[in-house]
């Protein structure tokens, strides 16, 4: 029913957001942090293999990061600290401007309104929205894995078998942590929007989700004390702390951390929940709320 | 003007009984119009009296508490649409973008991909469309409003203040576009304005809200030339007592409402034209000097329809 009352024109919607991404403040700094971030971590991996000047214990800094021999200096690695790089605060920074500014943003300048008087319904404009800041995360995805995989080819090449143990991820992994890492971006683009039709305005919804992002922590951390507790007091009733982690906010939103070792299928659970009812929830909101 | 007589076709647009509420106050109470296929309809009313509210209820802006909004006979909030171009107050743009980028955001939503050039041409903003919105003027940025209304083929166009804050050529030149687009391109259009004279000029129909209550609609020249069924006519004769004794004969479809002008008799006709009573009064052996349909301006009208329930108050 509902996929009955898509617009025909729906892609040509989507056409319009990506012009709109892809050329705001928010989506060029976007792109060109997540240029920079990979050519930044390539020179960090390049200085770190040659310098003498610092020592970790007894071995150098070289030893310390790629294993004697330097067997985990690696295109692999290099894509794998890229992506850290580019996950940590301010990519994902640019990408809940870049979504704030769709809706928030068009919501406060009165551009958003202008969309609505058309043969449409509302909640197509909210999809429109989602999937061209989507397409902006894919893209800063994949500028980042192709600046940081194709240099560290050529510089480091790839892990090569008795150089590293056993267990190391391989090229599929890595594919699988940034696919992964593109699911939390629309993740955090549902929850960006749903709070830009509460807030609407960009700095609001900013500053709202940096609070619920450190209650969410504080959260976290009395499950873990919880959990700890439960361990040193050998008290069962309170082990629902542990089952409860990979649901707070941050743990769902980071679960392509587990790319290296194993991902956390709870955490995924998680963020599927979260990104499905954060987007029902600002549907429903557009679709009854005044737009004057 | 071009007489654009539509007041027996179709409806365009058809609104009954229409409500909005604010914090428990009513903003717009009952509003009914009707706008027929072809009119260039005028909707006047003071600041606050509820037509940005009456418009953005049309539009589907705004949630309505109560009444029914009939586009082309559509029902259907988003089908209804299809056949119609807006601009509500002053239009907004992506400013960072060119104009004839916004117009095709704008066709992109439509559905519609063509038109974007001709509309640009319409508004005489063509050989500006591909520099950036942020360096528009007013009322370039007016212009590229009612272009973005065009685009996607509309048969009515909604239009909220179009001429606000422009300069006298600026609200010249769309006054003559909107006119144009009612004769040339036969769509029909709904105008919000405070510019009296200007909506006198261009529509061949109004409707007067007053607190959020439709207190006056119909034809201009109707609403000029007398309230209700009444027409009032001045009169100069060369006998005036003949004249009065042919006044008592019609049956009270005459009536002397006062004095007017140089000694002429202000009559009031309810179900006679102008013509039968001018044709009783010949027969009668009457000369006639002058018969003027007394013309009030819009302004007049406009006060005094406004004015009403502010004397109902005081007289309470």
């Amino acid at each position: 029913m509902i996929f009955g009352m898509i617009p025909k024109h729906f892609p040509w919607m989507v056409w319009a957001e990506l012009r709109k991404v892809y050329t705001r403040g928010s989506g060029i700094g976007a792109l060109v942090i997540a240029a920079l971030t990979p050519l930044a971590t390539l020179g960090f991996m390049q200085w770190a293999a040659h310098t003498t000047m610092l020592q970790v214990g007894t071995g150098s800094l070289a030893d310390s990061l790629y294993g004697p021999g330097h067997g985990l200096l690696n295109a692999v690695q290099c894509a794998g600290w890229a992506l850290k790089a580019r996950n940590f605060f301010v990519l994902p920074l640019f990408l809940l401007l870049s979504a704030s500014s769709t809706v928030a943003g068009e919501l406060a300048e009165r551009t958003l309104r202008e969309d609505l008087v058309r043969p449409i319904p509302r909640w197509s404009a909210l999809a429109a929205r989602i999937a061209g800041t989507g397409a902006l995360a894919a893209t800063t995805l994949v500028v980042t894995a192709a600046l940081s995989f194709l240099p560290g080819l050529l510089l480091f090449g790839l892990p090569v078998d008795g150089s590293v143990p056993v267990d190391y991820p391989t090229v599929g992994h890595l594919a699988l942590g940034y696919l992964a890492s593109f699911a939390s971006d629309v993740g955090l683009i549902a929850i960006t929007v749903m709070l830009s039709l509460i807030v609407r305005s960009v700095g609001g919804v900013v500053v709202t989700l940096v609070l619920v992002l450190m209650a969410d922590k504080v959260v976290y951390w009395g499950l873990e004390a919880l959990n700890q507790a439960a361990t040193i007091f050998k008290a069962p009733s309170l082990a629902f702390a542990n089952d409860l982690v990979p649901w707070t906010l941050g743990n769902a939103l980071g679960c392509w951390e587990g790319w290296q070792t194993a991902f956390e299928p709870m955490r995924f659970v998680a963020l599927a929940v979260v990104t499905v009812a954060a987007t029902a929830a600002a549907m429903a909101r557009l679709s009854r709320m005044d737009v004057p | 003007m071009e007489r654009m007589d539509a007041a027996d076709g179709p409806s365009a647009l058809r609104v009954r009984g229409l409500e909005r509420r604010y914090a428990g106050k009513a903003v717009v109470r009952g509003l009914d119009l009707d706008v027929k296929v072809g009119d260039l309809y005028g909707f006047l009313g003071p600041n606050g009296a509820g037509k940005t509210t009456a418009i953005r209820c049309m539009l589907g802006l705004i949630q309505k508490d109560a009444g029914e909004v009939e586009i082309l006979g559509e029902r259907d909030a988003v089908k209804q649409r299809v056949g119609v171009g807006s601009m509500v107050e002053t239009p907004k743009f992506h400013e960072w973008l060119s104009g004839r980028t916004n117009l095709q955001l704008a066709c992109a939503y439509a559905g519609n991909a063509s038109g974007v050039d001709e509309a640009l041409t319409r508004v005489g903003l063509a050989e500006r469309a591909d520099d950036k919105v942020r360096g528009y003027s007013l009322g370039m940025k007016q212009r590229l409003g009612i272009a973005r209304a065009l685009v996607g083929s509309p048969k009515v166009l909604i239009l909220d203040e179009p001429t606000n804050g422009l300069d006298p050529r600026g609200i010249r030149e769309i006054r003559d576009l909107i006119k144009e687009l009612v004769r040339r391109d036969r769509l029909t259009v709904f105008v919000s304005s405070h510019q009296l004279a200007e909506v006198e000029q261009m529509c061949n129909r109004v409707g007067i809200i007053d607190r959020g209550v439709l207190k006056s609609e119909g034809r201009v020249v109707d609403l000029l030339a007398g309230r209700g069924d009444v027409t009032e006519v001045e009169v100069g004769v060369s006998d005036r007592p003949a004249a009065l004794a042919v006044i008592e004969k019609t049956d009270g479809r005459a009536k002397v409402m006062g004095e007017g002008e140089d000694g002429r008799v202000l009559v009031g006709l309810t179900g006679m034209d102008v013509a039968s009573f001018n044709k009783r009064l010949v027969d009668a052996g009457v000369g006639v000097t002058a018969l003027m349909p007394r013309n009030r301006s819009l302004e007049d009208l406009f006060l005094e329809v406004t004015s009403m329930e502010d004397d109902l108050r005081r007289q309470r």
